[in-house]
Parts: C-alpha cells; structure tokens; sequence
C-alpha cells in the first residue's frame, strides 16, 4: 500500500487536544490539517464506518468566568465524520511495521474545527515559550499579572490588611464566597444576608465549651458533643509554646488575635477549649520534650483538651519519636486520660497502630488524619481555573471504602481540613477544619532555611541546626494572591474563612464540629 | 542500577533505548477521562492537556506494546495523582484492566486509596510506589508492604543515610517486602515536594511555587528594639550569606565565556533543571536500583543525551573504585566546562561543587 496524497498538516498536536476514533477504536491524530488527518495502528483496521475527531475547546474559554459559566463551558466539541477518503500504507520507521492511514475529509464544520485549534495550538506554544508564566496565564485566563508585581512591606503589614480593622470583614457582612457559602469561585460576589453574632449567643458557646477533659478520644458525653462545635488553637512553633506557657490561657488569646492584628475577630470568638501543639509540615518546629510535657501539664490544669501534631517523619527521627511516644502513652495512663495525635505520616500512624496492638489496651493515643495526609487541589489562584471546578469539592476521605480502612486499620475516625476557598463536602465522622489559611506547598528541605544560609530558595540541604529564620523572616507574595511563604510552606488566605469563622450554624451545617485557628 | 526514563511518545520508545535506558514510564489518559475531568482532576500527575506527556490513544498504547515484546524494555504506566474522588476509583479500575489486556501490568501509584481499592478488588498488578506518595520511612513503608507494593521510589529530598535504612530495613524482611528502589538521578529539581505540591500545575497557569516573591520581615514597625536588633542582625547575616555565597559562587563561576561553554551547540547542558550524576556512587551503596530520569516534555534531542549521560556516568562509575574517582572521571568527562550546580544531593557539595 502506498498513499498518493499527502496531509500536509501539523504533527503530533498533544492527544489531550485532538482526539479521536476509528468507530469503537480510540486513535492518535499524528497529523491534523484542515484537509484531514492521519492516525496509525498495529493491527490493519477493517472497514471504517465512521470517525469521530474530539476537538479541546479548553483554551479559548478565558473570556468565560463565573462558576455556572465555566461548567457549562464543554471542553470538546466533536465532530462525526461519516463521508472521508482513506489511504493507507505501512510504515517502519518507529522499529516496528505500522499501518498509518491518511483519512480525507470534505466537511466545512471539520474545517472549522481544524483550523481553530491549530491556531489556538499555535498561539500556546508562542505564550509557552515566549512569556512569562504570569502573561500566559492573563492571556488564557485573564490572571491580572501586573499584579504580582505588588507586594506588602512585611507579613505585620500584610496581616492588617487581611485581619485589621481597615478591613470590611467585621461588618459581618456575609461573603457568598469559598468555603462559607454555595458557591466555589465566586469571590466579590456579596449578598446582603447580616449574621451578626449576638451576645447572648456568645456567651452560650463559651458555656458548651466548658469541658475540662484532656481526652481527645470520644468524648464522655457524646449526645452534647453533637450539637456543638469545638473551638481550637494551634500552637505550631516554639515563640507560641513560650508564650502560652508565660500567661493564663485567656491571656495568651488576647494577646494572639491582638498580636495578629485581628482584635476585632477575636472578639467574635469564643475563648478556645482545645490547643494543637507542634506543627504540621516542618519537624524542626515540634517542641522539645521537656516543653511538650510543660505544654500538656499546663493545658491540663487550665481544662484545655490537646491534640498532639506531628509533622512528616524523617527516617533518622523514628527512634526519638517512638519514644516520645512510650512517654505520651505513660503520662495518659498515669492520668487516666488519652491524647489525639494529628498524624501527618503513614509511618506515625503505623506507630500508633502497633502500640494499640501489642498492649491490647484501651487506646490512650487517639490518631486522627493529618492535613499532609489529606490531599486536596488548593491554590489561591482557583477563582481563574478552567474546567469544571464542582469536581473539587470531593477527595478520597469522601469514599467509604477509604475511611473504612483507616478507621479498621488505624482507628482514624476524625479528619483533619482546610478552609481552601471553595466549598468542599466533608463526609461523615469527625471533621476539623484549620482556618483561615490553607497550605499549597510544602519542602522537607526548608526553603527558607536555603534562602537564608545559601542565598538561593532552590539550594537546599537538610538542617542539622536551623536556628529558626521563621522567627523573623517570610517569603512575602504579591498582595493580591494573599499568601506567604511560612517555614518550609505556602500558605493561602481564605477570605470567607475569616468573614465567616465565628458563624457557628454555617459550619454545623458543613458536618464541620471543631474549628481550629491558626493565623500563622 | 538501571535506567528508567520518562516517554512522551511512542516516536521515542526506540531511540531512547538505543541510547541506553532499560525501562521506561509514561502516562496514558484516554479522551473519556479528558472529557469528563479536563486537567480539574487529572489522572496524573502530568496534569496538563496542551503538551506531549502522554502516551496518546489506546492504538498508541497497542503499538507500545508490541514494541516492548519487540525489544524488551518495559513501561510502567503512572496513575499517580495524589488523590481521586470516590466516582473515581472504579473507572480508574476498569483501565488499568483494559492496560494489562495490552500487556502493561506495572503502574506508578501515589493515592493510598487507589492502592486500597485495587487490593479491596482483587486487582493484581505490579506496583511502584511513587516519589510523589508521602514521605519516606521504614515504618512507612511497612503499610505500603500490606498493599502489595513491589517498588518504592524515593522522592527527591531523602538523604543517603535515609534511603540506606529504609532499604535494609525491608531487606531484611526477605520476600514479603518491597525488593527494588528508585531514586531520582537528572532533571527537575522541585523546589517543593512532589507528595505536598497541592497547587494547580495545568496549561493556562504556571507553577504556584514559580510565582514573584521576595523575603521579608514577619515583623514591621511594632517590633521590639531588642528584637528589632536581632532581626537586623538576622538581615545582616543572612545579607553577607547570600553576599560570601555570591562571592564563591563568582570565585568558582567559571567565566561567563566558559559558562556558554558549558552548553554544546544545541543549547544542552546535562543535568541544567536538576542533577544527582555526583551521587551515583552513594545511591549505589545505598542498595539504589533504579535510577529515574524525569523529563517528559523535553526536547527528544536532549532527552535522548540525558539517557547517553547517564549511561556513562554508570559505565565510569562500574570502573572506578572510589567515590572522588568517579566524580572526576565523570565531570572531566560529561562537565568539562562546569555543571549546573542543581544538585539534587547537597550532601555531595564537598566534592561536587568543584569544577575540574
């Protein structure tokens, strides 16, 4: 066999853009023209009664924003082709013999379609290899890039204009937006619903708060703790441990929100009854040990229930965290208590598992899933994603099949979330979320820590002595992404976590029951 | 240790192998998939539409496959996205069915879930832990032993000691634990971790982590005179650090004419986005099997003098009986104007930084 006419047209366009079928058969469009298309098999196809060439319309949505736009934007237009020439011929050139056939297609909405895509194909290549990811992204998607060129003098400054009393937040304006409302992207979109939180209604919270357990297990008293939501603070690195360990509880709070510059937001919220101690994504912020035990004696006296979390876990420090671990399990028992521990590492929980195993006693170290563990899409630039972005609101935890076998495993029953901009559907059990900021990137080699000692974030090492830069330095980000290199980590905002954090009901409503803060 | 190298085209199955790689992984996401879930919730971690990653078309993978039977070196297909919705797990399922049909029963797998779902469902295939899955440690990888896993790829930040412990740790479990280890050797140093990059990697965005950003102070106009000073002092510091590193790094640079030098005449430079040529000795020692060279994507030209590097590297590093020999030889031999510099294991600083 041999073709006597030629395609002439644009090679090997990414399947992801131009697809396509051979009836039943799935095939690679080689080559695209508006003439026609060339593919190749195996296998000598027989008679084909009818293609179909899928063509990506992905690219040429910037100009659609808006949710209900965006997910009714349908990536594909296909085309039937029922009326085509082909030729076809055997070609060696990939080592092995192909039969690659030539299909010629007289069709004007075919033409169309082909012409359109290899001008947007073009036109992506150019932005791919001639911009800025920045201009790319604000030519596909209207990204204002000019504001990345826009910073905040220092991350004080930063969380005043995100907590401060400039701010418009505490209006208690309810923000259609993120993770407090129906919509997902729908950021600036404001209705009018007031929610001001009462005192009375305050003054109720604080009362249900009132338990003075340090367990963390299922609590004693389950048909209260139903209608409830738990209030936390976290306490993620070692400035936080001195300070709390310095003044009463109620104290250390006014201070945090004051020294956060979200007075105003604190005073909307209740006094916490829950501390986390140590910190979720660097290993080097976890307290030292004589700490921790101050920490836990502290919290116990003052009535405060702790969660314990560990970050990932290095190899080299299994050993000490094991026995960290023995000597948790020995302070429970002398107190006739237990201690939930965040786990933000498969081996942690293996850990936790094997104590559970061997000893044949009532778990006194309660696991709970970790943020590290939990995976989600998070970005503060969601609002500019194409596609339909509905598909965010589920991950794994949302499948039975997965909570079962952490539950039968591990004895995970509470997962630990994120207010990430959008909303998200929480399954059944235990959920905490972490507000208002959201992790996106984490480095075990502190990028930071590269910054500061080798002066370049990408010439990294892992510290044997980090003398904590994060004491007083951040990687600040243009003031209109909202977020802040922290530690080894990204971390984003969620404007509508903020507006939204002392709005109790919406939570209840989310299958939320503990809110855990943290402003970084 | 042998090379396993990224495809992004069934064009590239043979030269590639020709050049010296002895196994391949790839990605294949059919239209169905496209269709539904654009790159919202993709099904690797390639999660990009408009470049040439994957493995396009099922009569692609069919060719594929007839090419491994033809010259017998394998593909491992990634199915790596760190997570998947629940409707998910069963379409995910029902490919990876219709993939062994074709003869591919080796998958790169990050999402515990997925793992789960397969072993729940009696699906029995060969699986590769991917570098993206988690964090990396011997007690670890005792719950991914339970799901049936075979490989383990170590992700781009463990350190020698690290991987060393990890490896006899499940060496000692004889057959019933993983009995192969990759590690990441050329290309794409992440300044993040593959396991927590939870950010959006698609066409009409670039990277979250490749965004404009300076450093700054957490503290501004409230901070303390005694903390005040000391932050100067931090600033200070870490100022004649990046100043003293500046400062070596213009004593070692090579000058701007043998910077130039360092590209050959299509613009390649071994190793430019990231390398670990330095450290094949110790990831040998560490019991190392599989060396991984990322780079779908990349120029075929250069993917293709990547794999011819890196079997050099491995064919001095089989003549050399020590570590600084190697190093040498293989600089003198593939960096004879100087290096990138993006070593994926500083470790090695002390004697790779040099230029020979």
């Amino acid at each position: 066999m041999s073709g006597k006419r030629e395609i002439h047209g644009v090679s090997m366009i990414p399947f992801g853009l131009v697809a396509g079928f051979a009836d039943g058969q799935e095939i690679r469009i080689a080559e695209l023209s508006e003439s026609g298309f060339c593919f190749r098999t195996v296998d000598e196809i027989g008679e084909v009664e009818k293609f179909r060439v899928c063509f990506y319309d992905g690219l040429k949505c910037s100009e659609v924003v808006g949710n209900e736009a965006r997910e009714n934007c349908d990536l594909y237009t296909e085309v039937a082709i029922d009326r085509f020439e082909i030729e076809a011929r055997v070609d060696d050139e990939l080592g092995i013999p192909v039969y690659v056939y030539s299909v010629f297609v007289n069709r004007e909405k075919y033409r169309e379609c082909a012409r359109e895509l290899i001008l947007r194909y073009d036109r992506f290549v150019r932005l791919k290899l001639e911009c800025e990811d920045g201009e790319l992204a604000e030519a596909l998607t209207g990204y204002p890039a000019k504001e990345d060129e826009k910073f905040e003098g220092n991350f004080e400054d930063q969380k005043e204009s995100w907590f401060g009393e400039k701010k418009g937040w505490q209006k208690r304006e309810k923000w259609n937006t993120g993770s407090c409302s129906g919509n997902d992207f729908a950021e600036s979109v404001k209705n009018d619903l007031e929610c001001e939180i009462t005192a009375e209604e305050q003054i109720e919270m604080r009362t249900e708060n009132g338990t003075n357990c340090i367990a963390a297990g299922i609590p004693e008293n389950e048909e209260k703790a139903e209608n409830k939501i738990e209030l936390a603070a976290e306490l993620d690195r070692p400035e936080l441990y001195e300070r709390y360990l310095s003044m009463k509880f109620c104290d250390f709070m006014d201070w945090y929100w004051k020294e956060n510059r979200a007075e105003k937001l604190g005073e909307q919220m209740p006094i916490p009854e829950r501390i986390y101690v140590g910190n979720a994504f660097c290993h080097l912020l976890f307290p030292g040990k004589e700490r921790l035990f101050e920490i836990l004696e502290k919290a116990e006296s003052e009535g405060l229930a702790v969660t314990i979390t560990s970050s990932y876990l290095r190899e080299f420090i299994l050993e000490p965290v094991e026995k960290m671990l023995d000597e948790l399990v020995e302070w429970c028992k002398n107190r006739k208590t237990s201690l939930e521990i965040a786990a933000n590492d498969w081996g942690l929980l293996e850990l936790l598992r094997e104590r559970k195993e061997w000893k044949k006693e009532k778990e006194v170290l309660v696991p709970c899933m970790g943020t590290l563990l939990n995976k989600r899409k998070k970005d503060p630039r969601m609002g500019y994603k194409q596609g339909e972005t509905g598909y965010f609101r589920e991950n794994s935890l949302n499948a039975e099949f997965y909570r079962t076998y952490l539950r039968d495993t591990f004895g995970i029953r509470r997962y630990e979330w994120e207010s990430c901009g959008y909303r998200q559907k929480f399954p059944e059990g235990k959920n905490s979320i972490h507000v208002p900021f959201y992790q996106t990137n984490t480095s075990q080699y502190c990028t930071l820590y590269a910054m500061c000692k080798n002066g370049e974030r990408g010439k990294q090492e892992l510290p044997e002595s980090c003398p904590g830069y994060c004491r007083e330095k951040v990687f600040l980000y243009p003031k209109h992404l909202k977020m802040v290199g922290r530690y080894n980590s990204l971390f984003a905002l969620d404007e509508s976590a903020v507006s939204g954090m002392a709005d109790i009901e919406m939570w209840k409503s989310q299958e939320i029951d503990r809110l855990v803060v943290n402003l970084l | 240790m042998k090379i396993t190298a990224g495809l992004g085209s069934i064009d590239e199955y043979v030269r590639y192998v020709e050049a010296g790689a002895d196994e391949f992984f790839c990605g294949y996401v059919p239209y169905e998939w496209n269709k539904k879930y654009g790159t919202v919730l993709p099904l690797n971690r390639r999660e990009v539409l408009g470049i040439n990653v994957q493995i396009g078309a099922e009569s692609e993978l069919k060719i594929l496959a007839a090419l491994v039977r033809k010259y017998g070196k394998p593909v491992h297909l990634t199915f790596n996205s760190l997570y998947y919705t629940p409707k998910q797990y069963p379409e995910i399922a029902d490919l990876l069915r219709r993939c062994m049909k074709l003869g591919f029963s080796s998958f790169i797998i990050a999402d515990p879930a997925l793992l789960i779902y397969l072993k729940n469902n009696g699906i029995r295939c060969e699986i590769h832990l991917s570098g993206e899955a988690a964090e990396v440690n011997s007690r670890m990888i005792d719950v991914f032993d339970r799901l049936d896993v075979s490989r383990l790829i170590f992700h781009r930040k463990n350190s020698f000691a690290d991987m060393e412990s990890v490896i006899r740790h499940e060496r000692e479990k004889g057959s019933s634990g993983v009995y192969e280890f990759e590690a990441f050797a050329l290309n794409e140093l992440c300044q993040f971790s593959g396991a927590f990059c939870n950010s959006l990697h698609c066409d009409e965005m670039g990277h979250l982590c490749r965004v404009p950003y300076k450093i700054g102070k957490v503290k501004g106009k409230r901070e303390k005179k005694e903390e005040h000073e000391e932050t100067e002092r931090l600033i200070l510091r870490t100022e004649s650090t990046v100043k003293d590193a500046n400062d070596e790094h213009s004593a070692d640079k090579t000058k701007e004419e043998d910077e130039e030098r360092m590209y050959d005449a299509d613009g390649y430079l071994c190793g430019e986005t990231g390398c670990g040529l330095c450290a094949l000795y110790q990831l040998r020692k560490t019991g190392i099997t599989h060396l991984k060279l990322v780079g779908r994507g990349n120029y075929v030209d250069f993917m293709e003098k990547d794999i011819r590097n890196l079997k050099t590297a491995l064919d001095i590093l089989e003549h050399m009986d020590t570590e600084e020999e190697y190093i040498m030889k293989m600089k003198r031999t593939l960096f004879p104007y100087g290096c990138s510099g993006l070593c994926y294991y500083r470790e090695m600083n002390p004697v790779a930084g040099k230029i020979t």
